[in-house]
């Protein structure tokens, strides 16, 4: 049996008081910090690539190096503590932790829905909080119904309307000018969001029920059920690449200003510098380019559509046939 | 060839079209089944109709019709009128590229067209 390391305060002491910001975080932290040297001088005697602890150890050393080794921290110390020291050199350097986020990828018709403007006249078109920013979410496929052609409502179409996004205005706050310094602007922390969610839902294999356009049942082949999904991930991934022109760079744009500690635009007063970052931010030609576009190209028959059907391998009306001993007046297949 | 769509007959929203590709010239003419598209209905605003084709034949060759001087080959589709639509149909000279409702995605696979028929639903 291995044995057990004196208790060494001295580290607990300097894992404590490297704590700056964030009171609620630094209690966490201050919890965590010693159990956790004690555990990794425990288990292997020493911390890689990171100083010994003791009254000169760096404790910012010690978590840069545990956040360059997640796997290491992860299974010495478990995914709390490893997650809590990733965290915590992300404060370290002033950049802001995100949450996982998928990568994006879809639709159907309208535009961006200005429920509100801020005071300078930016788009609020927040429905809910939580938010998060740089995202576009592709939700992919949440269900499968009978073809909008034909017996379902929502089979083969997108679950949002094109240009949809729920905005989140950003709330300039500033400081005033002193004597030395000039007046400085920047963005409140949870504000200046975009968030832009793409899903679809698919078709039903088979039997699709009665026809819109035209008399008889419809009969949807396991290959135009896979061309119809692959249509809709066509929707999402043009909007994907709007996305990533209009909304990404602003949040780019934002995510320097934003919140204390981070930089800040200045001005010779409070109103100069807001606008000035305002004019940097360009927030209302982001979200109208962004909302403008996906509708251009997602509306029906627009480019999206056009460019599919250009396609060989779409999928057709092949007309009457029986199949399984039924008669159906639409047989849809691809034609390859 | 010659391409006609023609309206048969009509109860209620019912419309029964016939596309017909008629030789109008003095040779026989062999013709591809799977190079001639439509009926093809279009309501403006709305997203498009699945674009009408026939079966392809197992047996490539079960797929040519020989079509005598003054002669024809069609088939018949039935569609419900709700609103305004224009109904298109034509024949390409090859498999190349996609079929649009209106034309194929490369022009210059286009052979003939049908003069396209605007349809209203009866008042």
């Amino acid at each position: 049996m291995r044995e057990q390391p004196k208790h060494r305060p001295a580290e607990t002491h300097v894992a404590s008081a490297s704590v700056k910001r964030d009171d609620s975080a630094d209690l966490a932290l201050t919890a965590l910090d010693a159990p956790l040297a004690q555990r990794l001088f425990q288990r292997h005697g020493s911390v890689p690539a990171a100083r010994p602890l003791g009254a000169n150890a760096d404790p910012g050393s010690l978590r840069r190096s545990l956040a360059r080794n997640p796997h290491f921290a992860q299974r010495t110390l478990g995914n709390r503590a490893a997650s809590a020291i990733i965290r915590r050199e992300f404060e370290d350097q002033d950049e802001q932790l995100q949450e996982p986020r998928p990568i994006l990828e879809e639709s159907e018709s309208a535009a961006v829905t200005a429920e509100a403007v801020n005071e300078f006249g930016e788009i609020d078109g927040s429905i809910g909080s939580n938010v998060l920013p740089h995202a576009m979410f592709n939700r992919g496929q949440t269900g499968a119904e009978k073809w909008h052609h034909a017996g379902g409502g929502r089979g083969g179409t997108g679950n949002q309307p094109t240009g949809d996004a729920k905005l989140t205005a950003p709330v300039y706050k500033s400081k005033p000018a002193t004597a030395t310094k000039p007046a400085k602007a920047w963005i409140k922390s949870g504000t200046g969001k975009v968030k832009v969610v793409r899903s679809w839902v698919g078709v039903v294999f088979g039997n699709n029920g009665e026809y819109k356009h035209a008399p008889g049942l419809t009969y949807i082949t396991w290959k135009a059920k896979m061309r119809i999904a692959k249509h809709e991930r066509e929707h999402v991934k043009v909007t994907k690449q709007l996305h990533n022109t209009h909304i990404k760079p602003m949040e780019k744009r934002i995510a320097k200003y934003k919140g204390i500690g981070h930089k800040s635009m200045e001005g010779a007063d409070e109103a100069a510098a807001i606008a000035a970052l305002q004019a940097h931010v360009d927030w209302n030609t982001a979200v109208n380019g962004f909302a403008n576009d996906d509708t251009t190209q997602n509306t029906p028959m627009g480019p999206v559509d056009t460019n599919d059907l250009a396609k060989p391998d779409f999928y057709f009306d092949f007309g009457p046939k029986k199949v399984w001993g039924k008669n159906y007046g639409h047989y849809v297949n691809t034609n390859q | 060839m010659k391409l006609t769509l023609e309206e048969v007959s009509r109860t209620g929203k019912e419309v029964v079209l016939r596309l017909v590709a008629f030789n109008d010239s003095l040779k026989p003419v062999v013709l591809d089944r799977r190079l001639l598209v439509g009926p093809n209905g279009v309501v403006e605003g709305a997203p498009p109709w699945p674009v009408s084709l026939e079966p392809p034949a197992p047996d490539d060759k079960q797929n040519l019709v020989l079509i005598n001087p003054h002669c024809f080959y069609g088939r018949e589709r039935t569609f419900n009128l709700i609103g305004d639509t224009t109904f298109f149909a034509y024949l390409v000279k090859g498999k190349a590229g996609g079929f649009l409702p209106n034309g194929p995605s490369e022009e210059t696979q286009l052979a003939s067209a049908a003069e396209p028929l605007v349809l209203k639903p009866a008042s």
